[in-house]
């Protein structure tokens, strides 16, 4: 597929099936009190997650193999080799699943909705703002293109400090936008007596979440702490709803949604772990709005934290169609057919269990070249003159985005090997670590990652405080 | 003594859920520890001992030791699961020598590095350090047996305390503090119970869907809130404002009715108690009082002002979380008489209290045990509490899974959505009459003869119409369970029993209420809605997504369960209409004399529908009967009665000569000019054609079936709901793992290094059994193998959708006989078929143990930690010396301290 690059205001006008009021929105955004001052680069963290992982032996290849799609953005990203995430196994769980819930955690998980502590993106967001990101910005943005989903962790990327998921996922474009940029008020709300009326209502639902987790609140410590978070949406749909009434007044109608979804969500996405049939088209058709529309976020300013995930861990999918790069055909996928099987044993899944060094493995590298094209599809729209930014650089040099994944190697058969050498990129930072290099690293994720917290000025460290923590100088600049 | 790696490869095999059932398991473990007897002769060294071997050693055996050395693999014939058998020894002889350090085998093996063997982690430091201490200090045991805990560590770092009484003051520890907010299920139940207002559609359509965690969905911990949750609350406090019978509630809470501070405090006062379940403090009550001053400020009246209040209580934390006083010393004390009166009504009810617990509370009657088992009664007593058994054995076995099944459709094309419906309505029936109605054992679940079915699902199962005992006497609601909702368009199941108003029920699409146009016409029966006296129930204004729908389909199917008031009504009277007049409609459903006739707009029909279609014979009776009319989208039309197709025909395929803006009307035209008269049951209608086997089911509902002299079927793990579990392959390695797993709480370790871990197909020569056999007879498989696969060896011949065959596709013979090895259990159990299996699985202490594990963990909303074992222990004990019932059950949760206390802070 061609790169579709388009510019914010492209995207405003309307792409793939979104209609947007452009004035509308680019004034309400713009306008915003959540927006950056123009002058400044905030702090911004996001994780980057894909599913199944590429087998270490692969990563060797470096940009002549299937990291090739992420080559032209090399100067902007540090690849790091040999990251290990062994500590996060768990005897008796499926590594899989343990290197997914590790992905930027570092820890092992907790329960099938619960990591073992908290993702790097958020630990960065509470020592950058510990009393909440600016009004009107949608605090951390979980979103993703996925299918497999019994259990949590698997897809959402993002954990609070006690493990729990810091946001609902979006999986649909429509349902991302509405978090986003979303209508609150009926219709009717416009009557000025009415509005004041649930105005008030609102005023007592604010002061009620002060109450109970302010000082004379009934509540313990960790409730007190749990009621923050709502507290914190209700101010937030406190402002979004000013914000929508304002807009009403000045400009009139709302945006319209994103067309609905052509590929199935839900339960009916993941049917009893035996897969599904999709094409690439329709896959990296929906994932591509999602990238857009997620980076357009970053963009206005409307988010700092959060992660965006493509394929879930232990994804179980039957790919067809034509796979092109550059003007060439990598590979026609057929999962179902070249695996001679239907349901689960016919997913794309099971290249990952097959996985032989010895071997060619011509499906999986294809399934992983065009992961990565993927992920790069959302890198290169941080990357581009839309996202320049007061210092001159980019988002995606500004942020600190990181890109991992759940398997150094997709055989069940060896918990070592399998959450040995996980891939990792990130970016610079603003200048804080090395890029353009592919660098093998030889630690652990959570030496790795607690180097990249340090690095951002965040005091809080992964793991246990009783761990001697190593810090990983070579990937800092 | 590795295992093979097929666990992986087996779809969606919860090992996450086995980590979680492996902590439950170090609880169960813990439960033949008598706090009780600790407190009351234990000297505190020999408690400390106890504790030091529960802390421990038990998790360090669990992790390095037993998966070879436990009941599942005795290898060198030592099992350290046990404490006899432990201090036997193997092969080599004994392994612990109490005290004496040297002596012992097990400390030789360790501390030379001999064990675990090398491709296993080897204990740290500090595990070697506490094993030396066990045994040099006598190697004291706590419990009998220990089993399969998984990286219990943390969690004994986190929950030191074990017994139910670590001090010794005479408190338990209930286990940690909690902020639960309801479950979306929940919350319309407290807002239907609080001021009967059904929110049901609405909810289902704006809050965000609540998420399994841990095997339930009512998990703390992840009943989260987002954005979407609060604009969600807020439009849906809005909503149930609105619809409040405001008039009722100033009659029920206030005293006074003046918009003065003073008049306010106090409704806000007496409303407060009901709404937010419990007395406002002088905060929460001021924040109300601005509502209603606001109110006043605009001028508004006393009604308006109410019910902008409840609009801000319903989004108030209070009501939406499970909010309780934590605050204290530190200490543990008694819960509330509020929220105890809350804990137990969600508890039993997953509802709000109710007026006697409300004034149970009041009054000072929920301080003791007695009165609270009192009240527990009486609630089993209450329909609620069996809807609220049902969402337990739904979470527990995933049952909305079946509604995302599609199995290879090649293999098996009998499956469908109506299908999984059907399997998961016997499931639902099944449970009911054998908790409920039978009042059985819970354990009976496993075995107990009958089953429910319906026609179609019977014939999947080969089930004779001989063992047909009962069919469900009240079809057209009983059937709602199994009803299809796809492209469910409207459903009026006349269950409001009151009021002028017949809510839409649709799941999926905002359907249109009814409204009766003269109330005094009908009368609200058990059985639905008597027109007694010409009426009309209309919609306010035209179904514009019902007409768009229907068009745009060009299919649909109008379905009515009724009973005729007589044979002699005509015109034809309408049942069901989309017109505007005598002479102008979209369709019409209708009774002329003793004939059934429908009349539906088409390209070959005139401006009335008109030819339309009638039954040649008499089929009208006084008595319900289900008619069925379904057109597709070529233009075929259908007309069912009770089941049976009256007429087909077709008629033209055309809808482009509909008219927009009728109404949808059911007794009479719109004009009042061609009344019905008769007992609405049910009313449905479809954007598609439903298929035979549809109509079949929704006509004839669920039948009891005796199965009692069919060995194959008969209990839980027969029925298609459970056997799915297996995927198309049918796979011996998931079924098992979910017995393991679900029933016997249990688990097994990772496969190890260096095998092939790609699933394998039956195929000419193997079947699933053989493919078992040879794992089992590879010495690397069968360490782990051999403790889930023979679990469901007697399910062999039970194809990946639950249906029975002696072979398989590849006409492999297939087999039921096997052994088991129940987790705790010294030796294997022979068993020949699947039904004495399933005896085996009903009279296991083990399954016992689950089921109270499950249900605790669902009643309380949070996985069970540590210092749940004690309570556990007499929870189990007191439910099974009250026969094990599922009411016994409540009835120990309800009364055991991790309901009746709490910690402070």
């Amino acid at each position: 597929m061609q790169s579709n690059h388009l510019s914010r205001r492209t995207l405003l006008k309307g792409l793939g099936g979104v209609t947007i009021g452009l004035p509308l929105l680019e004034e309400m955004l713009v306008s915003s009190a959540s927006a950056a001052k123009r002058d400044e680069v905030p702090v911004r963290a996001f994780n980057v997650f894909f599913g199944l992982g590429i087998p270490t032996p692969l990563q060797a290849e470096g940009f002549d193999g299937v990291l090739e799609p992420l080559k032209p953005l090399a100067d902007k990203l540090l690849i790091m080799r040999n990251v290990d995430q062994i500590r996060s196994d768990k005897p008796g769980i499926n590594a899989h699943y343990d290197g997914s819930t590790a992905a930027f955690t570092a820890e092992p998980p907790e329960g099938t909705a619960r990591a073992g502590g908290p993702s790097i993106d958020q630990v960065i967001r509470g020592a950058h703002y510990p009393d909440g990101l600016p009004g009107g910005m949608v605090p951390t943005l979980v979103a993703g293109t996925y299918f497999r989903r019994d259990r949590v962790s698997r897809h959402t990327k993002s954990f609070k400090e006690d493990g729990t998921i810091a946001a609902a996922m979006q999986e649909r474009p429509r349902d991302l936008f509405n978090r986003l940029f979303g209508t609150t008020s009926s219709p009717e709300d416009a009557d000025p007596r009415r509005r004041r009326l649930s105005q008030s209502v609102l005023d007592s639902v604010v002061q009620q979440s002060k109450f109970y987790t302010g000082g004379r609140s009934p509540l313990g410590k960790s409730s007190r702490t749990r009621l923050e978070e709502h507290f914190d949406r209700i101010r937030e749909y406190e402002i979004r709803v000013r914000e929508q009434a304002e807009q009403a007044v000045a400009k009139g109608p709302i945006p319209d949604l994103p067309s609905k979804s052509k590929i199935v969500h839900g339960g009916e996405a993941d049917p009893g772990g035996e897969g599904i049939d999709v094409t690439l088209e329709q896959l990296t058709t929906e994932w591509r709005l999602m990238a857009d529309l997620y980076a357009f976020a970053i963009q206005m300013d409307r988010v700092r934290f959060g992660s965006l995930t493509f394929l879930a861990a232990g994804e179980r999918i039957r790919l067809t169609g034509k796979y092109e790069y550059d003007g060439r055909t990598i590979f026609e996928f057929n999962d179902s057919a070249q695996r001679k099987s239907g349901g689960s044993n016919g997913c794309s899944h099971e290249w990952w269990h097959a996985f032989n060094e010895n071997k060619k493995n011509e499906q999986l590298r294809a399934h992983a070249h065009m992961k990565m094209r993927e992920v790069a599809y959302f890198l290169h729209k941080l990357s581009d003159s839309d996202s320049v930014e007061a210092n001159g650089k980019t988002i995606l040099e500004n942020s600190l985005l990181t890109i991992s994944t759940e398997s150094g190697d997709g055989r069940h058969s060896d918990v070592k090997r399998e959450l040995s050498g996980i891939f990792h990129a990130i970016t610079g930072a603003n200048g804080r670590f090395k890029t353009g290099q592919i660098m093998d690293v030889g630690a652990e994720g959570i030496d790795v990652y607690n180097t990249m917290l340090a690095a951002v000025g965040a005091r809080r460290r992964l793991g246990p405080d009783t761990r001697d923590s190593k810090s990983i100088d070579k990937i800092r600049a | 003594m590795p295992a093979p790696g097929l666990i992986c490869a087996s779809g969606g095999l919860r090992h996450l859920a086995r980590r979680i059932i492996a902590a439950c398991f170090a609880i169960l473990i813990l439960w033949s520890t008598s706090a009780a007897q600790i407190r009351a002769d234990a000297p505190a060294k020999r408690k400390d001992q106890q504790r030091h071997f529960a802390d421990r050693i038990a998790p360090i055996m669990v992790r390095h030791c037993l998966e070879c050395h436990g009941a599942l693999s005795q290898k060198g014939q030592l099992d350290l699961s046990r404490k006899d058998l432990a201090m036997a020894g193997g092969s080599s002889g004994e392994v612990i020598i109490a005290g004496d350090l040297e002596s012992s085998l097990l400390w030789d093996h360790i501390s030379s590095g001999e064990m675990p063997p090398r491709n296993r982690p080897r204990l740290n430091e500090r595990e070697k350090a506490d094993l030396k201490k066990w045994i040099e200090e006598g190697a004291h045991w706590s419990v009998d047996r220990i089993g399969p805990i998984v990286d219990l560590d943390e969690r004994i770092e986190k929950h030191k305390e074990f017994d139910c009484d670590p001090q010794g003051s005479g408190t338990s520890d209930p286990g940690p503090l909690l902020l639960r907010r309801l479950t979306n299920r929940e919350y319309i139940e407290t807002v239907k119970a609080t001021l009967d207002v059904d929110i049901q559609r609405e909810a289902a359509e704006i809050l965000p869907p609540d998420t399994r965690a841990d095997g339930f969905s009512n998990t703390a911990y992840n009943l989260f809130i987002d954005l979407d949750n609060v604009a969600g609350y807020d439009r849906l406090a809005g909503l149930i404002a609105l619809r409040m019978e405001v008039e009722s509630l100033i009659e029920e809470f206030a005293p006074c009715r003046e918009l003065s501070d003073d008049c306010l405090r106090q409704v806000i006062s007496q409303l407060g108690i009901r709404v937010l379940r419990g007395p406002l403090e002088q905060d929460e009550i001021d924040f109300y009082l601005r509502v209603g001053q606001a109110v006043k400020r605009e001028e508004g009246d006393f009604p308006e002002a109410i019910r902008y209040i409840v609009q801000a209580m319903f989004q108030s934390p209070r009501f939406i979380y499970l909010v309780e006083d934590q605050r204290g010393d530190g200490q543990v004390r008694d819960v509330g008489p509020y929220e105890r009166a809350s804990r137990l009504s969600y508890l039993v009810w997953g509802g709000p209290p109710d007026d006697a617990l409300f004034q149970a509370a009041e009054t000072g009657k929920l301080s003791d045990v007695k009165q609270v088992q009192a009240q527990v009664e009486r609630m089993l007593a209450d329909p609620r509490a069996i809807s609220r058994s049902k969402t337990f054995i739904t979470e527990w076995l995933n049952l909305n899974q079946l509604d995302n099944l599609r199995p290879n459709s090649e293999r098996f094309p009998a499956w469908d959505p109506q299908l999984a419906a059907d399997m998961r309505a016997e499931t639902l029936a099944y449970f009911e009459h054998v908790v409920w109605e039978e009042g059985r054992p819970l354990a009976d679940l496993l075995n107990y003869p009958v089953t429910f079915a319906t026609p179609r699902l019977a014939q999947h199962y080969g089930l004779p119409k001989s063992v047909a005992k009962q069919q469900l006497t009240d079809r057209w609601t009983a059937n709602s369970t199994g009803r299809s909702t796809r492209d469910l368009e409207a459903l009026y199941t006349f269950q409001e029993g009151e009021g002028s108003i017949v809510r839409d029920l649709s799941p999926f699409r905002r359907g249109t209420d009814l409204e009766i146009a003269k109330p005094s016409a009908v009368e609200w029966t058990s059985e639905g809605l008597r027109i007694k006296e010409p009426t009309v129930l209309a919609t306010s204004k035209s179904p514009e997504g019902l007409f768009d729908v229907v068009r745009g389909t060009g299919a649909v199917t109008l379905e009515a369960w009724i009973t005729p008031e007589n044979k002699n009504q005509a015109g034809p009277a309408r049942i069901l209409t989309f017109s505007n007049n005598t002479s102008n409609r979209n369709f019409t459903l209708g009774q002329e004399k003793d004939l059934y006739d429908v009349r539906f707009r088409s390209s070959g029909t005139d401006n009335n529908g008109i030819p339309g279609v009638t039954t040649s014979k008499p089929y009208v009776e006084t008595r319900p009967t289900h008619v069925v009319y379904t057109r597709e989208v070529n233009g075929v039309t259908k007309l069912y009665i009770d089941g049976e197709l009256a007429l087909e025909e077709k008629r033209g395929s055309d809808l482009n000569n509909w008219v927009r803006g009728f109404r949808l009307a059911v007794g009479n035209e719109l004009t009042g000019e061609r009344p019905w008269l008769g007992t609405l049951h049910l009313i449905a209608i479809y954007s598609r054609a439903l298929t035979p086997y549809e109509v079949e089911a929704h006509g004839i509902g669920l039948v009891r079936y005796d199965v009692s002299e069919i060995p194959a079927r008969g209990g839980l793990l027969t029925q298609g709901s459970v056997l799915t579990v297996g995927g198309d392959e049918a796979s011996m390695v998931a079924r098992g793992l979910f017995v393991l797993h679900d029933l016997l709480s249990s688990g097994v370790d990772d496969p190890p290094p260096c095998l092939d871990v790609t699933p394998v197909e039956s195929k000419p020569g193997l079947s699933q059994r053989g493919a078992a056999e040879v794992r089992l007879a590879d010495a690397s498989c069968v360490g782990c193998h051999a403790a889930f696969e023979p679990l469901a060896f007697g399910l062999e011949k039970f194809d990946g959708i639950g249906a029975y065959h002696d072979k398989d596709r590849f006409d492999n013979q297939l087999r039921e006989d096997g052994k088991i090895l129940i987790p705790g259990v010294e030796k294997p159990i022979p068993y020949e078929t699947s039904s004495e299996l399933m005896d085996i699985l009903a009279s296991s202490d083990r399954i016992r143990e689950t089921l109270t594990l499950k249900l605790t963990q669902f009643a309380l909303g949070r996985p069970l930690v540590k210092t749940d074992a004690c309570h556990l222990a007499k929870i189990h004990a007191a439910a099974q010396e009250n026969g094990g019932t599922y009411s016994s059950l409540i009835t120990a949760i309800a009364t055991s301290d991790l309901v009746l206390k709490t910690r402070t802070e």
